[in-house]
């Protein structure tokens, strides 16, 4: 996953559940007739005539409510016909009773397994939404989903039950999370459900992973509070619809998608229902609100609410070292306030393109550990991006994507803004460099003596880097000292474009006679570093020291100084470069070669990469 | 990390489903924990349901069982913390979900598969070959008297050749193996039939869906085909699943000494080949290389999944000169490596590996190429000496590379400049040191490493001259391992302030001050920019000049100078000479 690529619209949402008498069966969809069921088609016919009717009354009545045409300001004309079944929807007759699909043109095929919704439900959506997602419709004429060949992984055996299931069809992708409820109040002694959520075949679902999982707590404990299910469920339940008042609820959490008739309507018509919204009409808030708004909120009683929300998942941030460098590419002291987090307040003021992770947790005195955590946050925000300690002995080097520098006059004209240097005044600039003597570069490009410098020199002098030139060398080699060019900022703008890329330096162990240690002077392990794991830990936890007179000598003088260089045998392997090592032991480059040097003569080699 | 965790068989048949065969036996998640069933405290029901009682009971057995890993009879057997029972039920799925992609995933864990049926009857399902068999192994029955071995075996064996393209060894052999067992059990054969099997790999895929989509492109659906084709001619699957099955029960009968699980292992691995090869493909994949592997001595499968991001190579052989169709083949080769006849093959095993893991039906060709290739010879050389024609033998190297074989270098030559590749794997250190030292133990590894820190020919690091074959060697062993990466030269134009500010028209350079101007391709140089050029040649004796301006549209950052002196037909020389000449206008850099 490189960037984020937008929600996956939810095709559809269904509610399973186990049936005492008919097994596992669809009690619920949004939409409707997503779903085939040779069972659940024949139950359909036959529910009149059935012992338990009632079931069947009820999903009935649901849909019916979920049909209800709301008054349509200016029907396109083109939609009349659908407008006449609309009618009919809207006035339930006996006859409509038994089966619901007879009513709409396609019902017939429903049966048989063709799933083409019924323009009224396109047009209620369209209705709904005014800022609709474009690609919501475009499903509604595929392949429809057989409940049959699934059914055994949406009411699972137990092995299955309270874990997130993906199972994927021919078409569609089906994320749910089966429960069991177990209890003695029911007919099995036990109510098994699942609420389905329904994508395309190759949808990423892993955003919607927590909202699936969510819901279905959400309902299992509504259940086992309220017996929410069982009552509003098919399966053996009463009460179905929702009230006015609800309904009001929930169209203030529509963000006012619904027009005040509806309301109107609804009120008249389900005014002696009872006061909780059925799970049709919930499974249908949360197919559109999530496709629509990514979020949504349902309040179901005074005590519970549904509240669930997308949010996008990038990749996992690389980890962060503590000889990495943060650089703020985002004015993050702007936004920040009161509410954020302790540890972030105190590290975001330090972050300046120039502290490594180890010296800012030192500054604002925060445990390292937190420091790369937060700084891993941002990185994962993308507020910050990550370069290294800059030092006049490190080596740079440039990458092909240099060339794309010559094609963005933008970028030229960032450059070189960026690395000019800022204490100066202009005019002192002019005049130094006036008489800026003999440097190559500027025989080459004539009189650079403007302020910003010209980007011809900038190019040259990145193409001047190269493996095995330290910094230092190529300012000597090229008299960058005379260009007024910020080498600090010059290199940052380099790493951070992403061209210019840093060359490590390696120690190496190379003796072959195995342990060396002896030759040298006693190392004076310290007590808090005695373990085998020393290094790091009693190192950090030692009293500061003084990196400069860093001598192996004298911290023999100094006993509570240990020295690093058994520990830092270890790491000589091409694992670590200088600067992890030169973090870790909290000394300076110099330091390190000297104690590499003096110690261990001819035994490290120094390889760059 | 693999994503890959482990492989299982799973098969239908009239005694129900099972899972045959897993692999490897004890499989570890990448990430997560094996969830823990049942949470009682979680819920205000009271929780004496028996269901409930019965997972504590089987999560108690499961810790008995410990971590020796020894298996006693009570215990229900566990792949990635599901019991086989279960994952061999949820693993076979109805009808409507066979003959196409399964994928289940249960938390973090995604099966991924190919269920197949294996009805022959059945018609509306597509199984042409399938009943073509039956009809002929009918047939043949009804020709014969007795429906005894030999006459079902008949419709195998003249079967064959039309439908395996193999070498004698392996087809005989199988013939031999298939009459063996159609005579055996030919009775029983109607009892169980196999009706349907799952070859399902479980995977923790880090990537999402692309990860699991490739396993089952590049892998479970060619192992699935070739099982399946062997499963209907000789009844393959049926028999290796008796053998599996029988052996685990043999293990399981013990119920006196504990068997522990790596020996049924051991003994499954070393009786049947199906579980030989599932455990075979399973272990190069985890370790990313390609798996050659054939299944039942009769199909001949090589498979691997193409890595993410590589590009595939451009066969493209046209000869490129003229500068009109140079830019277009220089975006080009940015995008995907042009094979150039200045290019060498260099093969990533020795040529005894390599060509121990070619099929047996290999290109003759082929085989001669990888026995006389070294990275020292260019294609063009190789072409002379393989008498063949510059594409066939970039066919040939594609090939190779496609299959982790072989990549392709510049020429090995002492006057490259090699470095420390960046990507170079440091990390490994130990391991490629120890090959290091068994290869050349007069060398040291970190020493060559250091002296290839700075950019310099690869001949400044060579001690003595006769010290150049050995050098050599260990170059090729370096760039096998990325260790170090070839340093190209580009070249960039730019002209002096001192020429831009006579051009009278000069609008750019007045908006941007007194300055040198880069020209970004001087191929497309406008008019201006191509009198500077000119003004630039000018100030050189003619000869050199009219050198300078034949090769100033490479000057754009595009061609390496290797490219360039093989496409204009120079030497490395003439073209220093020009750059030493020019030095003032252009700019080089040192790219990997």
């Amino acid at each position: 996953m490189d960037a984020f690529q937008g929600f996956p619209p939810v095709l559809a949402i269904f509610y399973s559940e186990f049936h005492p008498t008919q097994g596992p069966k669809v009690s619920f969809q949004v939409p409707e007739n997503f779903l085939s069921s040779s069972t659940a088609t024949a139950a359909a016919a036959n529910s009149s005539s059935l012992a338990n009717p009632l079931p069947h009354h009820h999903s009935h009545s649901t849909l019916a409510l979920a049909q209800q045409p709301p008054q349509q300001p200016q029907p396109p004309a083109a939609t009349l016909p659908a407008m006449t079944h609309l009618m009919a929807d809207a006035t339930p007759t006996p006859a409509n009773t038994p089966n619901f699909g007879a009513l709409s043109p396609q019902g017939g095929d429903g049966s048989r397994g063709i799933r083409e919704p019924s323009t009224t439900m396109k047009q209620r959506q369209q209705h709904h939404h005014h800022h609709e997602t474009p690609h919501y419709h475009q499903h509604s004429t595929q392949a429809t989903l057989d409940f049959d060949s699934i059914s055994e992984y949406i009411i699972p055996k137990p092995a299955l039950s309270n874990r997130l299931v993906t199972i994927s069809t021919p078409h569609y992708k089906i994320l749910s999370h089966p429960v069991t409820i177990t209890s003695a109040k029911y007919e099995r002694n036990a109510l098994l459900f699942n609420v389905c959520f329904v994508f395309e075949k190759n949808a990423q679902t892993t955003v919607y992973e927590q909202v699936v999982r969510k819901l279905a707590r959400t309902l299992r404990s509504l259940e086992v509070q309220t017996g929410f299910l069982s009552t509003s469920g098919s399966g053996s339940g009463a009460g179905s619809s929702s009230s006015s008042s609800d309904r009001e609820h929930m169209n203030m959490q529509r963000k006012g998608s619904y027009a005040e008739e509806n309301e109107m309507e609804w009120g008249k018509e389900n005014a002696a229902e009872k006061a909780t919204p059925t799970l049709g009409n919930i499974l249908e808030q949360i197919l559109e609100d999530l496709n629509s708004y990514a979020e949504c909120q349902i309040p179901i009683n005074s005590a519970s609410m549904i509240n669930l929300k997308l949010f996008p998942k990038y990749a996992d941030p690389p980890p962060v070292h503590d000889y990495q460098v943060p650089v703020l590419i985002v004015n993050l002291s702007r936004v920040m306030d009161k509410h954020w987090d302790m540890t972030m307040r105190r590290i975001i003021p330090r972050i300046n393109g120039v502290h490594s992770v180890r010296k800012i947790a030192d500054l604002a005195d925060v445990d390292p550990l937190l420091v790369r955590i937060a700084v891993q946050h941002l990185l994962y925000y993308g507020c910050v991006k990550i370069v290294d300690i800059f030092l006049f002995s490190n080596v740079y080097a440039v990458k092909s994507t240099i060339t794309g520098l010559l094609y963005s006059k933008g970028l030229q004209k960032e450059v070189a803004g960026f690395v000019t240097k800022r204490e100066q005044p202009i005019s002192t600039t002019l005049s130094t460099s006036g008489a800026a003597p003999n440097a190559s570069m500027n025989q080459q490009t004539g009189h650079m003596v403007t302020t910003p410098p010209p980007f011809a020199l900038l190019f040259s002098l990145y193409c001047a880097l190269k493996p095995g030139l330290t910094v230092a060398e190529w300012i000597e080699e090229n008299n960058v000292w005379d260009l007024h060019v910020d080498v600090r900022r010059f290199i940052l703008f380099g790493l951070l474009h992403g061209f210019l890329y840093r060359i490590h330096k390696y120690p190496i162990w190379v003796a072959r006679d195995s342990e060396p240690p002896s030759q040298q002077p006693p190392l004076p392990l310290t007590a808090n570093s005695s373990t085998a794991t020393i290094s790091t830990a009693g190192l950090v936890a030692a009293p500061p020291p003084t990196p400069p007179t860093l001598h192996p000598q004298q911290q023999q003088q100094q006993p509570p100084q240990p020295v690093p260089n058994k520990t830092l045998k270890r790491f000589l392997d091409g694992t670590k470069h200088y600067d992890a090592l030169c973090t870790m032991f909290n000394c300076s480059p110099r330091d390190l070669d000297e104690i590499l040097e003096k110690d261990v003569p001819g035994s490290v080699r120094f390889v760059w990469k | 990390m693999s994503p890959v965790l482990g492989v299982l068989l799973i098969c239908y048949s009239s005694r129900g489903h099972q899972l045959v065969f897993s692999y490897p036996s004890d499989p570890k998640r990448t990430r997560g924990q094996v969830r823990r069933r049942t949470r009682p405290s979680r819920t205000l029901l009271q929780g004496a349901s028996p269901e409930r009682l019965e997972s504590f009971d089987r999560s108690n057995l499961f810790a008995h069982r410990g971590p020796d890993g020894h298996l006693r009879q009570n215990d229900s057997e566990q792949f990635l913390g599901f019991e086989t029972h279960f994952l061999s039920d949820v693993l076979s799925p109805k009808v409507a979900l066979c003959d196409r992609q399964f994928q289940l995933t249960v938390d973090d864990v995604t099966f991924v598969g190919h269920p197949t049926l294996l009805h022959a009857d059945r018609p509306g399902t597509g199984h042409r070959f399938a009943r073509m068999i039956q009809r002929k192994r009918l047939a043949a029955q009804d020709a014969a008297v007795d429906p005894s071995s030999s006459s079902s075996v008949n419709p195998d064996t003249s079967q064959l050749p039309a439908e395996s393209p193999l070498s004698e060894s392996g087809r005989s052999e199988a013939s031999q193996k298939s009459a063996g067992m159609l005579a055996s059990p030919g009775a029983s054969a109607s009892a169980h039939q196999l009706t349907m099997f799952n070859l399902v790999f479980a995977m923790q895929p880090n990537d999402g869906q692309r990860e699991v989509d490739d396993m089952y492109i590049h892998i479970i659906s060619k192992i699935t085909a070739a099982l399946k084709y062997e499963q209907l001619k000789r009844g393959y699957i049926r028999r290796e699943a008796e053998l599996i099955l029988s052996i685990k029960d043999e293990a399981q009968c013990k119920t006196s000494e504990r068997v522990h699980l790596n020996d049924i292992m051991d003994r499954i691995l070393a009786g049947s080949t199906l579980a030989k090869c599932l455990a075979d493909i399973y272990n190069s994949i985890t370790n990313q290389s390609g798996a050659h592997v054939v299944v039942n001595a009769s199909v001949d499968l090589s498979l691997h999944i193409p890595e993410r991001g590589t590009k595939p190579l451009s066969l493209s052989s046209r000869p490129l000169s003229a500068s009109g169709t140079l830019d277009q083949s220089v975006t080009n080769s940015r995008d995907h490596p042009i094979l150039r006849p200045y290019h060498a093959l260099l093969l990533l095993h020795d040529p005894e590996e390599v060509l121990k893991s070619l099929p047996l039906d290999t290109l003759p060709l082929l085989v001669e190429l990888i026995q006389i290739v070294t990275p020292t010879q260019c294609f063009e050389q190789l072409q002379t000496m393989l008498d063949c024609s510059l594409s066939q033998l970039y066919r040939l190297a594609a090939h190779l590379v496609h299959w982790h074989k072989a990549k392709i270098i510049d020429v090995i030559s002492m006057r490259n400049v090699y470095v420390v590749a960046p990507e170079a794997p440091l990390e490994q250190l130990p391991r490629l040191m120890e090959e290091f030292n068994n290869r050349f133990p007069q060398m040291d590894l970190p020493t060559i490493l250091a002296d290839l820190s700075t950019p310099r020919p690869y001949s400044v690091i060579i001690p003595r001259k006769e010290a150049r074959t050995l050098y050599l060697e260990v170059l090729t062993f370096l760039l096998r391992h990325d260790l170090v990466a070839q340093l190209h030269m580009y070249i960039y134009l730019m002209i002096p302030y001192s020429i831009c500010k006579n051009s009278t028209v000069g609008n750019v350079s007045d908006s941007e001050g007194p300055t040198a101007i880069i020209i970004p391709d001087p191929a497309k140089a406008t008019e201006l920019e191509r009198e500077w050029i000119n003004q630039v040649a000018c100030e050189q004796p003619s000869a050199i000049a009219s050198l300078f301006l034949r090769l100033v549209p490479y000057f754009s950052g595009k061609c390496h100078v290797e490219e360039i002196v093989f496409r204009e037909n120079l030497t490395r020389k003439d073209l220093r000479t020009i750059l030493s000449r020019f030095r003032e206008v252009v700019i080089t850099a040192l790219l990997p």
